[in-house]
């Protein structure tokens, strides 16, 4: 048994490592799996890359919430107007 | 307005039912603003509850129909015989603030609806798990799948704009 864990470990792909990552609750995985990806994290070049980036999406993504933009591609004149036509309808309904 | 519920509805006409709902009832209620906070903010508060309304809507819609409760998305294009996926720009430059912001926007937009929704529920507004999940109806499992690799694909999204190193700040 410890030595199936091992091989686990020795042998985790960034594939598998990611899927660990992606559990909300680490401490829901078993032992070996939470060593298996914190060794993956220290040996894989690619994963620790990874894990940089996604830190930086997280703050930008957080950034979003204070900087709304103001336009959108899919606004224009005919959605205004509809807009503009059916509050009107619910001002005159007052 | 609409581009705030753009971001969070799975269409244009989502977004804009949204923001005209949010707008009557901000006009039926408008005797019971107080002035404790600016316009914009009450009315982006009115509209942010009527999104969630459109969502919850959604997949109750969904759920009569029988629409499995899943991610919509096999996560395979992100991997290569087990490892990450070479980006398909090695070279690049770092963007500024401001820019990733945009990137990361248009990189939003690109997502499946599911998807989507998650991630800007759960890391743009900040809403608990729990909450991401009555809104969306989906089990937890799934929404930590659905952020997760909803992150993924913006990240591949930002490797193709700036390169694979995008994340070495000017």
């Amino acid at each position: 048994m410890w030595l199936r864990s091992i091989w686990y470990i020795l042998t985790l792909r960034c594939e598998e490592a990611d899927r660990l990552r992606a559990v909300n609750d680490p401490a829901s995985l078993k032992r070996h799996q939470r060593i298996a990806e914190r060794v993956h994290r220290r040996l894989c070049k690619s994963c620790r890359h990874a894990a940089r980036q996604l830190e930086r999406i997280d703050r930008g993504l957080r950034e979003l919430r204070s900087d709304g933009p103001t336009t959108h591609p899919e606004w224009d004149a005919s959605r205004a107007a509809r807009l503009d036509a059916s509050l009107r309808r619910e001002i005159e309904r007052d | 307005m609409f581009a705030y519920a753009r971001l969070r509805l799975p269409s244009a006409e989502s977004a804009e039912e949204a923001v005209q709902a949010a707008l009557a009832a901000a006009w039926r209620s408008r005797d019971s603003f107080e002035r404790r906070s600016s316009e914009r903010t009450w009315l982006m508060g009115i509209l942010r509850h009527k999104v969630l309304d459109l969502l919850a809507q959604r997949r109750r819609s969904r759920s009569r129909h029988g629409a499995p409760d899943s991610t919509g998305d096999s996560g395979g294009d992100l991997f290569v015989r087990g490892g990450f996926a070479q980006p398909q720009r090695p070279w690049g430059r770092a963007p500024d603030d401001a820019e990733l912001r945009e990137a990361i926007r248009e990189a939003l937009a690109e997502l499946p609806d599911a998807m989507r929704s998650a991630l800007v529920l759960r890391e743009v507004d900040g809403l608990s798990g729990r909450e991401v999940c009555e809104v969306l109806g989906v089990s937890e499992t799934n929404l930590w799948t659905l952020v997760h690799r909803g992150k993924a694909r913006v990240r591949a999204s930002l490797a193709r704009r700036f390169g694979n190193d995008w994340e070495h700040g000017p």
